[in-house]
């Protein structure tokens, strides 16, 4: 490990090519597959209806934001609960760009997404050196704090009456995507999401992010600069919600704060990324599609249980797969050892 | 049969004859089930609704065409989440279905209404009362609740007409836009009234401002202590209204004459959730029972009443308004496709620009924002667990007990 991590830097031509030489039919398939459903689901769009794509459009967004979180909490193992901090700043960003100063949605989030790296760099130096659940409690706290401050700036962002992103006629910056649009855009977002946390997990980067959750007074020992890795994590990890943030925005067109700094977006990403396995890129990918698709189908099934019925089943996955279910599958695939129960005892046990 | 004839005639000024029966008619709804307004407003909402629609039916549904049509009730639980009211009405598109009631509350509706003008679906809104969802332009969003501007005002104008009428009022507000807006006319009307809002006119927008769906109101309260106010308001919905009764009292902010709350107290669930302390407190309603109004699918306002707390197990002292709301909503979409003579979205649309009719919720027309305007709103105060209407006083059946504290 100590000597991956002390490799010498080596330019990025160069890493393509060792990426290009090492690639073999059993390493690449991953990356095949992921084409091959990035393609497929660019073909899906012409033969679905236009609410169902808004709800693959949720979809993809929870993809997005399940990665997000995995780079910070699962790969790092800093569990922050504060990024809908991210996700509303960047909301906020884009639409007080495209109301107030009718900036195109183009311009306005690259905007987005610095805003949020600067509030995650900003709260994450202090913050970070915090660890477990004094950490998870500091970044809850801050996104109610960037709650309130928006809610509280009413001459700029509307307040708690909320904000609207003007999108008929002449007054609109942008044309509004329509929902062909906004599944194309939150399509991407999950794809360069997933590419991103694949690149970060095989990088001396991803290696340091491990280190560091696995002992982070040892990585600090064979020379990683562990805040450096810390707030680089958090930062990128905030840049992909805060994207997704201002996407949702412009799709949404009007919200209040309560809408785009809900917390239940940031418990949602922790349970997707818990129950899809967390330090893996799979996890977090079944995970979010899973879940989402699960909610879905038990909302308009079930009623008034669904929530009940979809709390149950997420404390059966966690009790019965610790672990997650992409890293339970993979493991038992390996060891062609199938039993639950013999994968409760050696978590729980 | 007859019954519709009826209605059809007195409501829209004629109509033809019916033969037979006709395929149904789908209004479809994203409702709250679950989640924060699940147990109560969502609740009442969709009760609402289901009752208008059995009621329908009872009377030989809709007359168009010809013919006569059940109707066929569509829901949804949106979990109290906007976006998910929003998704659920583009998948209601996908189904072919363009007739929709709203969802409850403003935030719900106001993610909807959107969806809808780009769907060319129609919704009667019957539980969104915030005026910024009809600040946009939308065409196809209709209210048949009056906005919230006149939830505060309402109130204020009840207590200035009691003896003697209170000097100061407080108010608290929700972070909402709906009670922010609220809260703001309330203290363009509090001070036209000649009273004095403490602790500061803007108060409403920072020191006594709460966040939504709260249960810890306790620091809009200490901003409160100082200034004793005669009546202290609060602009909000049942969990702030709730918490912000009882920790006056763990906090020892007592105003000299009484509370009073918007949307919260002529609700089954607040007097539930407070008990005795719910006594004495004053809240606007968008419906009371003592209301001269009828129409031939409900009948009288009193008789809606019943018919209703009898349905759905509720006392007579104490029932839900949001569900008159929901049924005058889903009466006004009935109405507008019997005027249309289809279920085209388009004509109903055109039919609900055109809807002049008095119903058991009073008269519903439309400006040409999509409000309900002409409709006064009403205040309610609880005394020994009943819903006892005080203002305006040709509506009141009793005398406001003043001051409202002991």
């Amino acid at each position: 490990m100590a000597e991956i991590l002390r490799g010498r830097a080596r330019s990025r031509q160069g890493l393509f090519r060792e990426w290009i030489r090492t690639r073999t039919p059993a390493n690449s398939w991953p990356a095949l597959v992921g084409l091959a459903v990035f393609v497929a689901m660019l073909g899906l769009q012409q033969l679905i209806e236009p609410g169902t794509q808004r709800l693959l459009t949720s979809v993809f967004l929870f993809v997005a934001l399940a990665q997000a979180w995995n780079i910070i909490g699962g790969y790092t193992g800093y569990a922050s609960f504060g990024q809908v901090a991210f996700f509303g700043l960047g909301a906020y960003t884009v639409a007080v760009l495209m109301n107030s100063y009718h900036v195109s949605f183009w311009a306005a989030l690259p905007v987005a997404v610095v805003v949020g790296v600067v509030f995650a760099v900003a709260i994450g130096v202090p913050l970070l050196r915090l660890r477990g659940h004094y950490f998870a409690i500091a970044t809850l706290g801050a996104a109610e704090g960037a709650r309130e401050v928006i809610n509280n700036l009413t001459s700029v962002t509307g307040g708690g009456g909320g904000i609207t992103i003007p999108t008929f006629g002449t007054d609109a910056p942008t044309p509004y995507f329509g929902k062909p649009g906004f599944y194309l855009a939150f399509l991407v977002l999950a794809a360069v999401s997933v590419a991103l946390a694949t690149v970060l997990a095989r990088s001396r980067f991803g290696y340091s992010m491990v280190a560091v959750h696995e002992d982070e007074d040892a990585a600090g020992a064979i020379g990683i600069n562990t805040t450096v890795v810390k707030v680089v994590a958090f930062g990128v990890s905030a840049a992909i919600v805060a994207c997704a943030g201002a996407f949702y925005a412009f799709q949404q067109i009007e919200f209040y704060p309560t809408d785009v700094f809900d917390a239940s977006f940031t418990v949602l990403m922790v349970i997707m990324v818990v129950i899809g396995g967390s330090g893996s890129v799979g996890g977090p990918l079944v995970g979010a599609v899973g879940l989402q698709l699960l909610s879905q189908f038990l909302r308009v099934n079930l009623g008034s249980f669904n929530q009940l019925i979809f709390g149950a089943i997420i404390v059966l996955v966690v009790v019965f797969f610790p672990q997650g279910v992409v890293i339970y599958v993979r493991d038992a695939w390996r060891t062609r050892h199938f039993s639950v129960l013999d994968n409760v005892r050696r978590y729980r046990l | 049969m007859v019954a519709m004839a009826v209605f059809v005639s007195a409501a829209c000024g004629g109509g033809g004859t019916t033969s037979g029966s006709g395929s149904n008619v789908t209004f479809a709804a994203p409702v709250s089930q679950t989640g924060a307004f699940g147990q109560a407003e969502g609740l009442y909402t969709l009760q609402g609704y289901k009752f208008c629609v059995q009621t329908l039916n009872s009377k030989g549904g809709i007359s168009y065409g010809g013919q006569s049509h059940q109707v066929k009730l569509v829901i949804e639980d949106d979990q109290s989440v906007a976006a998910t009211s929003a998704q659920i009405v583009d998948q209601f598109h996908d189904q072919g279905d363009k007739l929709i009631l709203s969802p409850y509350g403003s935030a719900g509706t106001t993610a909807v209404a959107p969806v809808v003008e780009r769907n060319a679906q129609v919704m009667v809104d019957s539980n969104g009362a915030d005026t910024a969802i009809f600040s946009h332009g939308y065409k196809n969003t209709f209210a048949v609740l009056s906005p919230s501007s006149s939830y505060v005002t309402s109130i204020i104008d009840a207590l200035s007409a009691l003896s003697p009428a209170p000097k100061t009022v407080a108010i608290i507000a929700a972070s909402d836009g709906f009670s922010q807006h609220a809260a703001e006319q309330g203290v363009t009307e509090a001070k036209a009234k000649g009273m004095t809002v403490v602790p500061s006119a803007t108060a409403y927008t920072s020191s006594t401002k709460v966040t939504a769906n709260a249960t810890d109101v306790s620091s809009a309260l200490i901003a409160i202590k100082g200034t004793n106010p005669d009546v202290i308001i609060i602009s909000a919905h049942l969990n702030e209204a709730v918490a912000a009764v009882k920790q006056a009292s763990e906090l020892g902010v007592k105003p000299k004459d009484g509370f009073a709350a918007t949307v919260a107290p002529p609700t089954p669930a607040f007097i539930s959730a407070l008990g005795k302390s719910s006594e004495g407190i004053f809240g606007s309603t968008q419906w009371v029972p003592e209301i001269s109004a009828s129409d031939p699918v409900f009948g009288s306002a009193h008789e809606f009443l019943t018919n209703f707390t009898n349905t759905y197990g509720w006392s007579s002292q104490q029932y839900p308004y949001q569900a008159a709301d929901a049924a005058a909503g889903c009466e006004a979409l009935a109405l507008a496709i019997e005027k249309a003579g289809s279920v085209d979205p388009a004509a109903v649309r055109t039919a609900l620009v055109g809807l002049k009719a008095d119903t058991f919720y009073g008269h519903i027309e439309f400006d040409s924002t999509g409000m309900n305007t002409s409709k006064p709103m009403y205040v309610i105060q609880i005394q020994k667990s009943a819903f006892v209407t005080i203002y305006p006083s040709n509506l009141a059946t009793k005398q406001a007990i003043w001051p409202a504290v002991s």
